[in-house]
This record gives C-alpha cells, sequence and structure tokens, in this order.
C-alpha cells in the first residue's frame, strides 16, 4: 500500500435499475487519487461523474446500484483502509466517513441549503456532528470559516438565511460547511456551472487557495475543460460512464490522444482566438440516451475516425503512452 | 412581519364582516319574521293573539324598520354577545349555544390533533418506504377513507358496536355521568367516549393529509440539500426530520385552516348521527324549525372559528417560513 | 445527423414516444394507470344500472311486498334442504309468522318452499326512458317474490330503490357539474378577461366561499326553500346549491390559464410565428386547457354526490318521494333501525364505490394531463 494513497477505486460498475431492467452507468472505472491531489473528471452531462462522485460517498440514489468494483479510502485518522462499496449506506462508519473525511460541494448552491434554517445552523450542525464542542464554540468556528471563504462581515452573516445570500456567497458558505471537519477528500461536483463567469473564477482561486492551506485532495466534476486546466494535476475524460483518456494537465491540453478529448478542447472558446479566426469546433451529433444500445466504443457514432467492424465491436484496451497519460482508442493499437 | 400580520388581521375582519351579512341574509330568509312566527307558536299553543300585539312586538324588537338598520342592531347585539332569543327554547340564543359550544371546540381541538398526529406520521412513513406494503396499505385506506361520507362511517361505527361489543357509542357521557357536574371521573368518562367522533370526524381529513405529506415530501426527498445534509455525515433519521420533514410542514400548515373548516364543516351531521350533546343537534334542530335567531348565531359561530384557525394557520406558517417572513422587509 | 453510416439502435417505444400527439400521450398515461382504468368500468357500470333501471330492477321504487316488511335480503341458493343441486338458483319462500312475545306479525324463512329464479319475467309495466312501455324485467322469482337487498319498513325493495338512487345521485352530479362548468367558466372567463378591479373582486368572493364551512352553508341554504316546493323544484334548487360552493376551482383555474394566454412563452412564441388569436386558442390553449377542465369536473364530482347524500340523510336535501342514495339513507338514521335493519346500510356501499371510482378516475386523468409527469 504506497504512503500518500488517499482513494483508490477499482473497476467499479454502477447499474440503473428501471422497471427490472439494469442499465449500466459506470462501467470498469478505475482511478486513484493521493493525498493533496487535485483531479478532474471530464465529460458532458450523462456521462456518469456525478455518479461516480456520488459513489464515494455512498450517496447514491436508490435506483442505482453498485454491482462490481472497490473503492478503498485510506483513513488519515486510524490508518484504516475502508471499502466504501462494502460499507451499510446506513451505518455508523460511512456516517464518521461523510462530512468528517470527504466533504462535497454541489452545482446547485442555489438548493444545497435548506431555506429555513440559517446558513449559520446549518455549518454549526456538522461541526458539532463531527466535534465535541459547545455551542457557543461551534458558532465561533463557522464565523471563521466564513470568513475564511471570503465572506463579508461573517459575524451578521451567520444569522443570515440562505435566501438572503447570493449565488456565489451561497456557494462560498457551502464550501465552508464542507471543509468544516477539515476532510482529507473535497467532492466538488460542478462547483462553478450554476455561477456568473466572474464569480466562477472567484470560486475556483479560493479552493485553490483552500487546498493548498489546508492541504486537502480535491476531486473536481466538471463539463469545462477550461476550468480544469486552472486547478487541476491529473485529468479524466469520461464518456458514457467509461474513462476514455487519462493524463497530466499538460499531456490532456498540448498531446489529446483520444478523438473525444481533442474534439472538447477544440469546442472550448477562447479570446485569443478572435483575431486567428479560428472557428469553434462543436461535436457532432449528440451524447446517446443510455437506453441505446451501443456495443464497442460508445464515442463511435460521433467519431470522425470511426473503423467499422472495430470500434462498434469491442471496446477498445488500455493503451499507456507514458507513465501517467494513457488511452482507450484503437488508434493507438 | 408585523405588516404581513397586520394585512392577515384586515384580511380576518373583513370576511367576518361579509359571513356576517351571510348569516343576517340566512336569518332574513324565510318567509315571515320573529314575530310572525312567534305569534304561530303561541297560536298553536292554543292562545288568541292580536294583530296589534304581534305589531307591538314587531316595533319592540325594531323589525319594522328598514334592513340596514335591522342588520346594524342585529351586529349591535352580536357584538355585546347577545344573539336573539330561540323561538324554541324560549331563552336567549347565546346562552343555549354556550351550554354546548365547549364540547364542540373539544371536539373540533381533539380531531385536529388525530388528524395531523396520524396523518404526519404515517404520511412520512409512505414517503420514505414508497412502494412499500405499508404505503400501498395505507393508500387503500386512504382511498375509502375519502370516499366515505363521515356519517356512514359514524353509523358502521355504531353498528359494529352494538353489534360485537353490546354498547351504543352514542354520545359523550355514559348514563350515569349525563347529567353529573363536571368532575375528574366525568372529563375521563367523556374522553373515553370522545375518540368515537374524533376518528369518524377526521378520517377524511387524514387521508387527505396522508396524501399531501407523501407527496410534498417524496418531492422534497429529490432535492439537492437533502443529498447535501446527506454528505454532512448526519444519520438518516436526522437529517430527515431537520430538513425536508421540515419543509414539507409548510404546506400542511398552509391548509391547516382549510382542514378545520372540514371538521368544523362535517361536525354537526355527525354530532347528529351519534347523538353528541355539542351544538350539532342543536344546529340542525334550528334549521328544520326555522328557529332563525339560533340559526343565524350557529353559522357566525362556526364561521368565526374557521377564520379564526385559518388566520392561525396563517400566522403559524410565517413563523416558520423565513421566506415568508422576510417578504415584506427587503 | 449523423453520417458515419452507422445506425444507432434506439428503443421501440422511445421512437413511438418521439412522434406521439398530445392526446396520445396522454391516453397512454391514463392507460397505465390502471386504477383509473378500474374506476372508468365502475362508472359505466353505474351508468349502465343507471340508464336500464326499470329494465334491471325486478320492481318498482314504490311497489309494497305488504307481507314482506322490514325484510332481511334473501339469498340466492344453489342446493337446497333436501341436498338437491338446482341448476337455476332459487330463494327459500317467506311466510308471516306471529312472534311469541310481541304477538307481531314478523317475516320467516319457509325452507319447504323454493322460489326459482327467472329471467326476463313480466312484471309491473313501466316506461323506459318515458318512450317504451314495457313490462318486462331483468329477473323476478317464480311462485312469489325476491328482495335481494330486502325491504324497508313499509315492503319496498331495496335494489330496485338503489337501481333508481343511482340514477337520482349520478344525475344530481351531472347537473351540478353542469352548473358548476356554467359558473366557473363565466366568473372565471370575467376575471382573467376583463382583470383589473372585476378580477380583484372575483378572487375575494372565492377566497371568501372558499374559507367559510361549506356544509352548514349548504344546510342552512337548504332549510330555507320553501316546504311546499315539489320534489323536482327542490331537486334542482340542490344542485344548484351544491354547485355555488363548488364552481371556485374551476374558476381560477380557467382565469389562470386566461392569463397565462398573455405571458406564456409558448403562446408569445406563436404569436410571433403569425398565429391568429383563434388559432392559438384553438390549437395551443385548448388542449391545455381542455384537459384540466375535465380533470377539475372530474375531481368536483364525487363532491357533488357526498353533498347531495349528507343533506339527504339530514332531511334538508332531496325528500321522499323522490329516491336517491341520501333518501335511502335517511331511513337508516337512528341505531334501533340499523340494528333491526343493517341492510338499510347497503345505499352507503353505493356512495362509497362510486367516490372511490371518481377520485381513482380524477387522479389518473390529472396525471395524465400533467405534461411533466412520467
Amino acid at each position: 500500500m504506497p504512503k500518500d494513497m488517499l482513494l483508490e477505486i477499482k473497476d467499479l460498475e454502477i447499474s440503473l435499475l428501471v422497471e427490472s431492467h439494469m442499465v449500466n452507468i459506470i462501467d470498469n472505472v478505475s482511478f486513484d487519487l493521493k493525498f493533496g491531489e487535485v483531479i478532474a473528471i471530464v465529460g458532458e452531462s450523462g456521462c456518469g461523474k456525478t455518479v461516480t462522485s456520488q459513489a464515494i460517498a455512498r450517496l447514491l440514489p436508490r435506483e442505482l446500484k453498485i454491482l462490481s468494483g472497490k473503492i478503498l479510502f485510506y483513513s488519515k485518522i486510524d490508518e484504516r483502509v475502508l471499502d466504501v462499496c462494502k460499507l451499510d449506506p446506513k451505518g455508523k462508519t460511512i456516517h464518521y466517513i461523510r462530512g468528517d473525511q470527504i466533504g462535497m460541494i454541489f452545482q446547485e448552491p442555489m438548493s444545497s441549503f435548506s431555506p429555513v434554517y440559517t446558513i449559520g445552523n446549518q455549518i454549526c450542525e456538522v461541526i458539532r456532528l463531527h466535534q465535541k464542542v459547545s455551542k457557543k464554540k461551534a458558532r465561533n468556528i463557522s464565523i471563521e470559516l466564513l470568513d475564511t471563504v471570503g465572506i463579508p462581515n461573517p459575524v451578521a452573516a451567520v444569522d443570515q438565511y440562505p435566501h438572503e445570500f447570493s449565488g456565489g456567497m451561497r456557494q462560498r458558505a457551502m464550501i465552508a460547511r464542507a471543509i468544516s471537519c477539515n476532510p482529507s477528500l473535497l467532492i466538488a461536483d460542478e462547483p462553478t456551472t450554476a455561477l456568473d463567469v466572474t464569480i466562477q473564477a472567484q470560486i475556483l482561486v479560493l479552493l485553490q487557495e483552500l487546498q493548498k492551506e489546508f492541504g486537502m485532495a480535491i476531486i473536481f466534476i466538471t463539463h469545462d475543460l477550461g476550468v480544469v486546466a486552472q486547478i487541476s494535476h491529473r485529468v479524466f475524460i469520461m464518456y458514457m460512464g467509461k474513462i476514455v483518456e487519462e493524463g497530466s494537465v499538460h499531456d490532456i491540453f498540448h498531446n489529446p490522444k483520444h478523438p473525444y478529448t481533442e474534439n472538447l478542447i477544440h469546442a472550448i472558446p477562447k479570446l485569443g482566438n478572435l483575431r486567428e479566426r479560428r472557428r469553434l469546433v462543436p461535436i457532432r451529433g449528440n451524447v446517446p440516451s443510455i437506453f441505446d444500445e451501443l456495443h464497442g466504443c460508445a464515442f463511435h457514432p460521433r467519431c470522425k475516425f470511426f473503423m467499422p467492424d472495430k470500434c462498434d465491436v469491442h471496446f477498445p484496451k488500455c493503451k499507456h503512452l507514458t507513465s501517467n497519460h494513457s488511452v482507450w482508442c484503437y488508434l493507438y493499437e | 412581519m408585523v405588516q404581513i400580520l397586520i394585512r392577515r388581521t384586515g384580511y380576518a375582519l373583513a370576511t367576518l364582516f361579509f359571513v356576517s351579512i351571510i348569516c343576517f341574509i340566512i336569518i332574513q330568509l324565510p318567509p315571515g319574521d320573529y314575530a310572525d312566527a312567534y305569534a304561530a307558536k303561541r297560536h298553536a299553543g292554543g292562545e288568541i293573539i292580536r294583530a296589534e300585539e304581534v305589531e307591538a312586538i314587531r316595533h319592540q324588537l325594531g323589525l319594522d324598520r328598514p334592513m340596514y338598520i335591522q342588520y346594524l342592531n342585529w351586529m349591535w347585539g352580536v357584538v355585546r354577545g347577545e344573539l336573539g332569543m330561540s323561538l324554541e327554547y324560549k331563552r336567549p340564543v347565546s346562552e343555549v349555544i354556550a351550554e354546548r359550544l365547549p364540547l364542540t371546540l373539544i371536539l373540533a381541538f381533539s380531531t385536529m390533533v388525530f388528524i395531523y398526529s396520524v396523518a404526519l406520521s404515517i404520511g412520512i412513513l409512505s414517503a420514505v418506504r414508497q412502494y412499500s406494503a405499508a404505503d400501498h396499505f395505507f393508500t387503500v385506506i386512504g382511498y375509502i377513507g375519502l370516499a366515505t361520507p363521515n356519517f356512514l362511517l359514524a353509523l358502521l361505527l355504531m353498528y359494529a358496536s352494538h353489534k360485537w361489543f353490546g354498547q351504543s357509542v352514542g354520545g359523550l357521557f355514559s348514563p350515569q355521568f349525563q347529567d353529573a357536574p363536571w368532575s375528574w371521573a366525568r372529563l375521563m368518562d367523556m374522553l373515553s367516549h370522545l375518540w368515537v367522533p374524533v376518528v369518524v370526524l377526521g378520517t377524511a381529513g387524514t387521508a387527505f393529509q396522508i396524501r399531501t405529506m407523501r407527496a410534498v415530501l417524496l418531492d422534497e426527498l429529490n432535492k439537492m440539500y437533502v443529498i447535501a445534509a446527506r454528505s454532512t455525515g448526519l444519520s438518516e433519521f436526522r437529517m430527515l426530520m431537520k430538513y425536508p420533514v421540515r419543509i414539507a410542514l409548510n404546506p400542511i400548515v398552509s391548509t391547516l385552516g382549510w382542514e378545520l373548516t372540514r371538521v368544523i364543516s362535517g361536525a354537526p351531521i355527525v354530532g347528529v348521527v351519534l347523538s353528541l350533546p355539542d351544538t350539532g343537534p342543536l344546529f340542525l334542530k334550528s334549521l328544520l324549525d326555522q328557529d332563525t335567531y339560533l340559526a343565524g348565531a350557529m353559522i357566525l359561530i362556526y364561521c368565526t372559528l374557521v377564520i379564526a384557525g385559518t388566520f392561525i394557520s396563517d400566522v403559524l406558517l410565517i413563523i416558520l417560513d423565513p421566506r415568508i417572513r422576510y417578504e415584506r422587509l427587503t | 445527423m449523423v453520417n458515419t453510416g452507422v445506425k444507432v439502435k434506439r428503443n421501440k417505444h422511445v421512437r413511438r414516444l418521439d412522434i406521439a400527439t398530445a392526446r396520445q400521450l396522454m391516453w397512454w398515461k391514463f392507460k397505465r394507470h390502471r386504477m383509473a382504468l378500474l374506476g372508468i368500468s365502475v362508472i359505466l357500470f353505474f351508468l349502465l344500472l343507471a340508464i336500464f333501471a326499470e329494465f334491471l330492477s325486478p320492481y318498482a321504487p314504490y311497489e309494497r311486498t305488504a307481507i314482506y316488511t322490514s325484510g332481511s335480503p334473501m339469498g340466492l341458493n344453489f342446493i337446497d334442504t333436501d341436498r338437491k343441486l338446482h341448476i337455476c338458483p332459487f330463494v327459500y319462500g317467506r311466510v308471516s309468522k306471529r312472534d311469541p312475545v310481541t304477538l307481531r306479525l314478523k317475516p320467516a324463512i319457509d325452507t319447504s318452499q323454493c322460489w326459482p329464479l327467472r329471467f326476463f319475467v313480466k312484471g309491473s309495466s313501466y316506461k323506459l326512458w318515458g318512450i317504451f312501455k314495457l313490462n318486462i324485467h331483468l329477473f323476478g322469482a317464480k311462485g312469489g317474490f325476491i328482495h335481494i337487498f330486502g325491504t324497508d319498513k313499509l315492503g319496498r325493495d331495496l335494489f330496485s330503490r338503489c337501481l333508481y338512487a343511482t340514477r337520482t345521485s349520478l344525475s344530481v352530479g351531472v347537473i351540478g357539474i353542469i352548473f358548476t362548468f356554467f359558473i366557473g367558466i363565466v366568473m372565471g372567463g370575467i376575471a382573467g378577461y376583463i382583470g383589473g378591479m372585476v378580477d380583484n373582486i372575483i378572487m375575494r368572493i372565492i377566497e371568501f366561499i372558499r374559507s367559510i364551512p361549506t356544509l352548514p352553508l349548504w344546510l342552512s341554504l337548504a332549510a330555507a326553500l320553501p316546504r311546499e316546493w315539489s320534489a323536482l323544484k327542490v331537486y334542482f334548487a340542490i344542485t344548484l346549491i351544491l354547485s355555488l360552493v363548488s364552481w371556485t376551482n374551476l374558476a381560477r383555474r380557467v382565469r389562470s390559464k386566461l392569463l397565462a394566454l398573455r405571458e406564456e412563452d409558448f403562446v408569445i412564441s406563436a404569436r410571433l410565428a403569425g398565429c391568429k388569436t383563434a388559432r392559438i386558442i384553438r390549437r395551443h390553449l385548448l388542449p391545455s386547457f381542455l384537459s384540466y377542465i375535465i380533470v377539475d369536473l372530474t375531481i368536483s364530482f364525487p363532491w357533488m354526490i357526498l353533498g347531495e347524500t349528507s343533506l339527504s340523510f339530514l332531511g334538508l336535501g332531496l325528500r321522499e318521494p323522490a329516491v336517491s342514495w341520501g333518501v335511502l339513507l335517511f331511513s337508516a338514521q337512528n341505531i334501533l333501525s340499523i340494528v333491526h335493519m343493517p341492510w338499510l346500510l347497503i345505499p352507503g356501499i353505493f356512495v362509497i364505490v362510486s367516490v372511490i371510482a371518481f377520485n381513482f378516475v380524477g387522479d389518473g386523468l390529472r396525471d395524465a394531463a400533467d405534461p411533466y409527469s412520467k
């Protein structure tokens, strides 16, 4: 067991139950994460990135079942290795891990807080749940946290209701709640998608600062490669429940191998491109529905390098290009 | 918040005003007035009454004055607690009602407590265990409960208890306590009888509120803040109670006044069937006898109860939901 | 589209969903609602009972069997006391016996007589729907009488009376719904179309009506009806009274839909696309509108039935000689009559079943009409 390992996901398979049918949502996904590392999982909506993140905290909705695979969590406090998949989703251990060891922030800051309690109430709750402190102490910690995440006048803010906050402020408060117990892993599920561009940048900077300050690992889930470039160390590209390419930020941006990654990068608008009149290239076609029966590589109907009788038969094997750059595509076999 | 309270109070008073007009109209609806009815009554008793005498009564009571004056007179009486004379009982209406009103209030209150305590727990259970056997069971019970008119339920209960327990469930007191003064034993006796009308009166409302609670909670369970709360490591039960259930309470509380309307609305008929010593039979009898002042006063009281209940539920909602509380301040 | 020559196999069901019209979608959703289909069948069955009441009932509603007053339901048997199997079911004969204690005549079962069930028998003559003069009834007993639901104090057949009552009670519902429909459309239409002050006043009226207890209001209005009115007049007055309270839901719906005419995106886009107002109303508003109206009316139907039943039960609604579920239940008002004649509660089953059926259909329609439900 490597010493600095935090999370290891091995051959994860998750299925959706629809009227006694099983549809695979996550297919053979494996990756790992070290202490203090920031990784990004990138893909279009519906590719299974949110499901993966929710599986780590066992927060999957009832219809989604983990079929096989392992999610190993290396607990920082008692040096235990836990297979999250084997835990009782309503048991004590998972409740201890959630909030204390794994913090989460979500896509919609508007609806991530209950509208009927003050922000302070909802942050204190988490603190008092995992640490034995008095109400007053918890309140002071909350105020400190709100200050840390950059909320002006935190002493007043602690008694305010979520609807009195703007979207960006609420996301800051959400981050405060997620890091309140100093977790070793922060899962950020599209934390900037619902925000204005200027606020997006602020939140990203904040997350980066917090990461440096507290040294936690972050799993960043996004469909926006631009966001990824700024913050993460390693990137995983997902398509239809499978990882199709992984590598460092540099690899992915300057040496993309999978046609899908390439397409994604061409679809990013860049300010500098206005002069060069380089046009944005949209990816043709749409993300297929999970109910479509697709064989082989799921990207083949949209791929310009499609090879009949190859791509639509079996999913390609992993090709290691360098020590940490891998791709799953027949072009490189 | 004060502003909202003032506005709600204004609404309640305005509604009360219109209700009083309706009641007055209802009093005036039957042909003839109190003097005529009084004369007819005496006449039926074998007395001979001269036309001048009738006229004198009419003048004394102000019944020969214009309508709006009569209304104002009546309203002035209502404000002072004088609701006119009952033809049947030959006593002031207020006295007749005062004897029976406490029981109606107790009945309505207990029924509301019953409805909400049962409906909330079952509603939560049904939503959390959606499509389980218990959920299906309560859904079926709910459909039947909604479809059974409460007087029919009362009849069935009466028949069942007679058939299997050999005792009558009518009334609110055992014979030995019927006319006894209030005491601890009498209170206990009443409570042991009270559950029948409470169940009868509350079944439809309970069925309805279970459905509401279940639907609202199912909606809330899909919201982001539930997952967010779960991700903090709260235990499932505490999470449920503090987050989705607490929010699902808002629509439930907002139907409180409406539910009270239904309970008050059903109370007379249940009172009649179960022959309770509350205002129900009194009200029905007054209608059948065209004892107009009594009937009008009863409707006024029923409506006032409902308006007061609606007002309370509005205030509760303001307290419960910070979004409404701050609506006017920002 | 994809031009790689590869066809993505799509689920057939998915493709059908893509091209279905709104009405088809509604029908599919409704069909999936099994309880709603059951409800529809029950309602149709009740309608048949109501329409052919004269033919289906063995007796006229006021026809009395003098020797079988307060008689219990007569069960159908196949095997008699001699353990002989009868192909055609029969009922045992009934005789009047003097009670040894009270010395009153009481009906008793006489197992020595078997009255076989016969179909299409001649009985009292009637005019079906007031047109065809007939005297054929679906069934009857040869050699005696048959009262499968028992009789009331006057010896009238409860089964026949239940059928006639079904007709009355359902028609009260239908006519009440028609009144409701008109008041609702007119008031909601005025509020939504004129808007402003008028809208405000109508909305206040609606709020007011919804905030007062309905039954006491119904009761007092019904009590104010002159006693000397004919049964028909009372009938219409009662239905009108019932709809005076129930129009508010529909009016609200109509108003909000009319207001939506001005604001909805699809209406604006239709207008931008050059649609005339009439076409917008016909093509875009009516479909969404109509289904909601149907849903609202279906949902208020059971309230009508329950209202009529409650009023008549208290003696303030329909009265004898009218026959409705509530009127029939009126005779079951006190504990003594229920204890001695529990079969008088049978009309209550009709009430419960019909209301459940309507609630099922209402739920099914509501789910089907909601474009956002799955």
